[in-house]
């Protein structure tokens, strides 16, 4: 039994290490960095104000669980599992060396078997993911060239979760990616890497409540000229509930576009916590970045921490961010209840209206009212 | 009979005393026209009545249809049949006029107990005042008062007098900054509004809107007081000496 959490999380992983498919690192690699990627140094930033160690104990050693998914029974679909997918080690080793995620999330993926899902042509129907308890397996999804596919993932789980996924878009591919988690009381840590290569285009949206702790990291390497990535999406954390969702996105190729806005909530006493960071590289002229994350702090005792960050090393690029907390206007609220509306349904329609330029696809919805169940405030 | 009965009234805002003892009875079927300089209290007026926070009343008594309202809350008011034609209202972005106005007419129908209009009615009948105050039926599906015109904005609080038909409706400088015929539109509007059994209380600061919506009673608002009652010709008078001689 080991003392640290941090250990018995390293040897949970290496329990689920299939030799035969983790063939992209050594293991001895793996639990090396795994090891000094869990260090306090180097986590205490990406997790300042959300603790490590409250995911790790979901880490018990039990086998990966597979996820729940439908719709891959249709042409331009296979399913296979990872061994097949060793080309794949670009994927975690370029999250190896980005940035400030630690490599807990990398290791991750060589935690057993991995299920891999190709994508040729245009896909009809939307492939949807459903994630149980305890630590799924990973999905990788490989978009071939001009292949389009709808992506639908939701966490159904209440306890505890741990997911992630990775994606790679070919030439000319494009993928529409929606997701959900709803649940306030699942603790989950999510890990979504996807890699686009020349003239992609990548659109998530994104649809969070806070949980008991939930942490959502995304990272897009825009890895060839043209790559288009568009993220949006729109979150409200209720009393004692907590969201952390991190964003980066990698500007790696000329002519590279993104697009990050998301509008959150704040409707209780909940920390918010949304970490947004372009990293535009040398010989990446005429890229396009914008990042904007407004927050509207219903409750008097929300917490929330927004922190946009920028490095550009290239000249002659567009980069736009912007940050903000506000109030709802008491002016509008007057307003509307001088025509007879209650002081509730003012403040309800005002934080639809604030959500809602962030709300669309095929889950706009399923969400729009889970995400405004609980508003509570004065 | 009395829609609207102020006795004594002192009203601060911010801890400065804006209103200073105002008396005014409004009976059901009349005009009531309220004019005065500016920084009189006119807004002051119209936003106590309205219930809007923040403006604190340290004595007297506002009472609508017999009831006290002092210390009740704006939706209550706006359901008992209280309306306020603001003087700056305020943009939406988000809202749509319709979504707006359905949830208000539905939230003064379940007061009134009576039935809810069903969406095709409601659109039908929003439909056809936007027509008659010259509103292109379009708006309704953008933003409450979103990128709208100073006059645009004017006629959507007209717009809401006419949907809503309250008891009383409190007009706070509804004709500034329109041009001729806009006020024309705005006139005819009030005059539709106004009937037998309701009320209006016209604040205006020319006495042109008196030339299409007549009143029968014009007071004059002076540091928080009315300092004169008249006839419809006292605005005329004013309009050519000004208000200085009143308080002399
Ligand atoms: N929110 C406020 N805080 C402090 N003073 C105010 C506020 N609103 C109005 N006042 C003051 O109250 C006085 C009356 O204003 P108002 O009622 O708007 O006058 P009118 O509508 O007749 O022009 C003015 O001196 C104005 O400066
Ligand atoms: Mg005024």
């Amino acid at each position: 039994m080991a003392d640290r959490l941090e250990d018995s999380f390293a040897e949970s992983l290496i329990a689920n290490l299939d030799s035969s498919s983790g063939s992209w690192l050594a293991v001895e690699e793996i639990i090396d960095r795994l090891k000094s990627s869990l260090t306090p140094a180097a986590t205490k930033e990406s997790w300042k104000y959300t603790p490590l160690r409250d995911f790790l104990v979901g880490f018990t050693g039990a086998a990966a669980v597979t996820p729940d998914i439908t719709g891959v029974n249709q042409p331009g679909l296979t399913m296979s599992a990872l061994s097949a997918a060793g080309e794949y080690a670009r994927g975690p080793a370029a999250l190896a060396n980005t940035g400030p995620l630690p490599l807990a999330d990398a290791a991750l993926l060589c935690a057993g078997d991995a299920v891999h899902i190709k994508v040729s042509g245009e896909i009809a129907q939307p492939l949807e993911i459903s994630y149980g308890e305890g630590v799924q397996v990973p999905i990788v999804i490989t978009l071939e060239d001009n292949a389009s596919l709808q992506l639908i993932e939701r966490n159904n789980a209440v306890e505890f979760c741990n997911h992630s996924l990775f994606v790679e878009l070919n030439r000319g591919s494009r993928l529409n990616h929606a997701r959900s988690a709803l649940d306030s009381n699942c603790c989950d840590w999510g890990l979504t890497q996807v890699r686009l290569l020349e003239t992609t285009d990548y659109r998530l949206q994104q649809y969070h409540t806070g949980a008991r702790k939930r942490r959502a990291e995304t990272l897009i390497l825009l890895d060839g000229r043209g790559a288009r990535a568009e993220l949006t999406g729109a979150y409200v954390v209720e009393s004692n509930s907590h969201l952390d969702q991190q964003f980066i996105v990698e500007h790696r190729s000329p002519d590279t576009f993104s697009r990050q806005t998301f509008h959150g909530i704040g409707a209780g006493k909940g920390t918010i916590v949304f970490n947004g960071r372009i990293h535009i590289h040398p010989d990446s002229p005429g890229s396009d970045a914008s990042l904007v994350n407004k927050n509207l702090a219903l409750h008097p005792e929300a917490t929330i921490n927004t922190k946009p960050e920028l490095e550009i090393y290239t000249d002659d690029v567009k980069c736009a961010h912007g940050a903000t907390v506000g109030q709802l206007a008491e002016d509008s609220i007057f307003y509307l209840r001088s025509r007879g509306l209650s002081r509730d349904d003012a403040r309800t329609l005002l934080c639809r209206a604030f959500l809602k330029s962030c709300i669309e696809g095929v889950l706009a919805e399923e969400v729009t009212e889970a995400l405004l169940r609980n508003l509570t405030g004065p | 009979m009395n829609i609207l009965e102020i006795k004594d009234l002192h009203v601060s805002v911010g801890g400065e005393q804006i209103l200073k003892g105002l008396n005014l009875s409004v009976e059901q079927g009349s005009v009531h026209a309220i004019m005065g300089p500016n920084g009189s209290g006119k807004s002051t007026l119209a936003n106590v009545l309205a219930g809007k926070p923040g403006y604190v009343i340290d004595r007297g008594e506002i009472h609508f249809d017999g009831d006290l309202l002092n210390d009740v809350d704006p939706e209550v008011r706006a359901r008992a049949g209280l309306f306020l034609a603001f003087q700056y209202p305020v943009e939406i972005p988000g809202v749509s006029n319709m979504e707006f106005l359905k949830a208000a007419v539905d939230s003064l129908a379940a007061a009134r107990g009576g039935e809810q209009t069903t969406a095709v009615e409601f659109v039908k009948s929003v439909r056809k005042i936007a027509t008659a105050l010259d509103l292109n039926p379009e708006f309704l599906k953008r933003g409450v008062n979103e990128g709208f015109s100073g006059g645009e904005r004017k006629r959507n609080e007209i717009l809401q007098l006419l949907l809503l038909n309250p008891r009383l409706a409190v007009l706070d400088e509804t004709d500034s900054g329109l041009d001729i015929d806009a006020m024309q539109t705005v006139a005819d509007g009030i005059n539709r509004f106004r009937d037998a059994h309701n009320c209006v209380l016209l604040i205006t600061h020319y006495q042109r809107l008196l030339n299409h919506v007549v009143p029968d009673v014009v007071h004059v608002l002076s540091d928080g007081v009315i300092v004169k009652s008249g006839e419809k010709d006292l605005a005329v008078t004013l309009e050519e000496r000004g208000y200085a001689w009143l308080t002399d």
